[in-house]
């Protein structure tokens, strides 16, 4: 049984989530209206990219109290969370996002 | 003797990988089709039988698997490997494993041991199970649908999914 756990590298870790963030919700960085975008009404648009956000801020407040408890070493960070993401995604555990 | 666990633990993994609530419930029809074609007179099944056109073999034991009628018992004791049922009758083993959840936290330990971490489970009383893997669940419940992670996690199940359980160090 441990009590104190290793503490996370935040420097590194947030340099990881904004990666992440790129990589996994890219429509968040983009402005409305790209070419992907055409055939969608304002409101789809805006719908979709407000549960994107939502999911992103969970998934943002979630993977760095994933690694602490997993107790992740920093070269391991980008895997985890990129692996921990890949099974969120694949099962739509997100099922619960509001 | 450490190498047949592993092999069965495989073997466990893959039949595990591929149940899911379609399989159970093709199971179920294929039951309930076997208690029907019981229910057929001898004359009925004979009948059948040559509407199907089935070449009668000579050996009797390929006259067995040729029968149709034993179609359906074969393709339910291989069902049942996958979703540990007794193939001869109906209903589920003592243990039952739950068919989301045992996933996630397989997962769960395998990418953490992947990446150089580990969660840890251990009794808390009572058989509850205490450790940092009971708390990376409870952090994901918000995320999952209602009732997917139990009030009481059991530190033997916890455990029984760990990937590295039984492996030869």
């Amino acid at each position: 049984m441990r009590e104190s756990r290793p503490c996370v590298q935040r420097e590194a870790l947030a340099s990881v989530l904004r990666h992440l963030r790129r990589e996994r919700f890219p429509r968040l960085q983009r402005s409305p209206w790209t070419a992907w975008d055409r055939g969608w009404t304002d409101s789809l648009h805006e719908a979709f990219r407000n549960k994107q956000k939502r999911m992103w801020e969970r998934v943002a407040e979630l993977l760095p109290e994933l690694v602490s408890l997993a107790e992740i070493p920093p070269d391991g960070y980008r895997g985890f969370c990129l692996a921990i993401t890949d099974i969120d995604l694949e099962r739509g555990w997100a099922a619960r996002t509001p | 003797m450490i190498w047949s666990e592993v092999g069965r633990l495989e073997r466990r993994e893959y039949y595990d990988s591929h149940c899911d609530e379609a399989l159970l419930e093709a199971e179920r029809c294929l039951r309930s089709a076997q208690d029907a074609i019981i229910a057929l007179s001898e004359d009925q099944r004979s009948a059948i039988g040559s509407g199907l056109n089935l070449k009668i073999p000579d050996n009797p034991v390929e006259m067995m698997e040729m029968d149709w009628a034993n179609w359906i018992p074969r393709i339910l004791r291989t069902i049942a490997h996958f979703t540990e049922t007794e193939p001869s009758r109906r209903g589920r083993r003592k243990v039952r494993r739950n068919l989301k959840l045992h996933p996630l936290i397989r997962d769960l330990w395998r990418i953490a041991q992947e990446h150089g971490g580990d969660f840890t489970a251990w009794p808390g009383g009572k058989g509850h199970a205490k450790g940092t893997m009971v708390e990376a669940l409870r952090l994901l419940e918000p995320l999952l649908p209602g009732g997917f992670v139990p009030n009481v996690l059991s530190v033997t199940t916890l455990n029984r999914l760990r990937p590295d359980r039984n492996r030869a160090k």
